[in-house]
């Protein structure tokens, strides 16, 4: 067992070696593939999760009817947290307001006779910016919401955020499915060029007996390693490049100043190896494939 | 050993490569296969180790027809048989002890054994000395030596040669012929196919004659006295 894993492990490594210009194209070819893929793919998550938090930061506020008791303004909480597209409803007393507001203005003995001029209120955070008009209108049907003072709500901007999350994911989705693609077919093409290469010695190696695993196992380590290869190569480029670049992305992104420019350099290097790997061997396999016919 | 009943085989549906050959090998025989290039030597040989499938008729080896062989045992089937095919098919990027080494590691044997087994052989086999070399690096005749010995080491029932004198001088393709007959007294059966009578005529054996696909005469020593 052992002894045919190290004889299949040597084909692939003595096979690499002896095809000298081959072995590079090909890693040079999976390299730039899987740099382009990175690339787009990083940008792509980042700009989503960056839009993802600006996102939960809209609230939407809405005050209650005075003279609501304890139990009702319980039931309207879970109305409220019921409705579809409602991630947190928090409740917030006019009287901690109240304490709030006079502490921050420094009020004290001043407003010690004034009345409490606050409404309680309700602060809502959305799952989603989508979902904004149809839960103000769930919340307009509940007899506990105070029509006067209204929902409020920045709306424009939310709009701008929405229309602009739906562009960045549809683009960069369709960017970085182009780039797994065209990772793919450049890595198939040069895994499939030195498999061609090869054809009369696959041919050969099934003339004298070679069982069709014995032959295909090399050739997948071969186009995996040469696909690790170029992931390694790609994740150690895209790290150089995140690093210098990496300082400038919080000012694009009107990120607050100070913030930690943190670059998950360890984690892209492996997902790139990875596709490395499997698009490798999927790209041997299938050229093999087609030489190993009887 | 092996028998073709009716056997043809036809290309792309219309190029005749056999037509309506019968034939029957018995185990321990060297017969040689002659005919002018085009003929069907090639295809005769290919069948026997299911390279190919013929169109019509049976080819069956040791009573069993190959054709209805499932794939995943012609592997086994190919280890019975040696063969050294026409264009020799010597890997090139394996040094030439590690070419005979991969029939050997490829069918399951182990690294001590190619150690023991693969020096021995191409000293038989006068290519002991080229070891370490690339096939690009050898002579002709030295590469038709290399595949024989490659065909040979996992001691096969039946040899099959392709035109192994193809590409050779007079003398190399005598001494070529020595060594397959010195491995027919040792009781493997061997079946050569070749286009150069020159070379026949100093052996008497079995000769079938092929010509357009057809077997014109199957006799024993070149021109025919039994
Ligand atoms: N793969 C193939 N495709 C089409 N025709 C072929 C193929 N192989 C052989 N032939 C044809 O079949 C005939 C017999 O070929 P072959 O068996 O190679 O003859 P030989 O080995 O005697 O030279 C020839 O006419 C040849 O052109
Ligand atoms: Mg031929």
């Amino acid at each position: 067992m052992i002894d045919r894993f190290e004889f299949l492990v040597e084909e692939a490594i003595v096979a690499l070696r002896r095809n000298g210009m081959m072995t590079v194209s090909a890693v040079n070819t999976a390299a730039i593939a899987l740099f382009i893929l990175g690339g787009l793919g990083y940008t792509y998550i980042s700009l989503a999760n960056y839009l993802d938090t600006r996102q939960s930061e809209f609230k939407l506020k809405l005050s209650i009817r005075d003279g609501a008791d304890r139990d009702e303004i319980h039931e309207f909480a879970e109305y409220l947290r019921g409705i579809d597209g409602v991630s947190h409803a928090v409740f917030l007393p006019r009287e901690a307001e109240w304490e709030k507001w006079r502490e921050e203005q420094n009020l004290g003995a001043l407003s010690q006779d004034i009345s409490n001029p606050l409404p309680d209120q309700f602060v809502i955070t959305l799952a989603s910016l989508d979902t904004a008009e149809s839960v103000k209108a769930e919340i307009g049907k509940h007899t506990l919401f105070d029509p006067e003072d209204g929902i409020r709500d920045a709306r424009e901007e939310r709009e701008f955020l929405t229309s602009l999350i739906g562009f960045v994911k549809l683009f960069g989705g369709l960017m970085t499915a182009v780039g797994l693609f065209t990772a793919g077919t450049l890595i198939y093409n040069t895994v499939h060029l030195t498999v061609l290469a090869r054809r009369r010695e696959l041919r050969t190696m099934g003339l004298i007996g070679a069982s069709r695993s014995t032959i295909r196992w090399p050739f997948l380590m071969e186009g995996g390693l040469q696909g690790l290869a170029g992931g390694l190569v790609a994740g150690a480029l895209l790290w150089v490049l995140a690093s210098y670049l990496g300082p400038y992305s919080g000012e694009w992104l009107g990120r607050p100043p100070g913030g930690e420019f943190s670059y998950p350099g360890f984690a892209m290097t492996s997902v790139l190896a990875a596709v490395g790997i499997l698009l490798g061997m999927l790209s041997a396999g299938l050229s093999v494939r087609r030489y190993l016919r009887y | 050993m092996i028998e073709f009943h009716r056997v043809s085989v036809s290309y792309n549906g219309h190029i005749v490569g056999l037509d309506d050959v019968n034939l029957a090998i018995q185990q321990g025989e060297f017969l040689f296969v002659v005919g002018p290039t085009g003929s069907g030597k090639s295809t005769l040989l290919r069948l026997i180790i299911r390279d190919l499938k013929p169109t019509k008729g049976r080819v069956t080896w040791k009573g069993r027809d190959l054709a209805t062989l499932h794939d995943r045992m012609v592997p086994g089937l190919r280890r019975q048989i040696g063969f050294v095919p026409q264009d020799i098919g010597l890997l090139p990027n394996k040094k030439v002890w590690e070419n005979v080494a991969y029939a050997m590691r490829a069918v399951g044997h182990t690294r001590r054994e190619v150690r023991e087994r693969v020096p021995k052989s191409l000293e038989r086999f006068g290519i002991l000395h080229r070891a370490d070399a690339f096939p690009s690096e050898l002579s002709g005749g030295e590469q038709q030596r290399v595949a024989i010995a490659r065909a040979l080491i996992n001691s096969p029932a039946l040899l099959l040669a392709d035109e192994p004198t193809g590409h050779l001088d007079p003398d190399t393709s005598v001494e070529i012929i020595e060594v397959l007959e010195r491995v027919n007294t040792r009781g493997t059966t061997v079946m050569m196919a070749t286009h150069d009578l020159t070379t026949v005529a100093h052996v008497k054996r079995r000769v079938v004659r092929l010509e357009a696909g057809r077997v014109a005469s199957d006799t024993m020593g070149l021109n025919g006295d039994d």
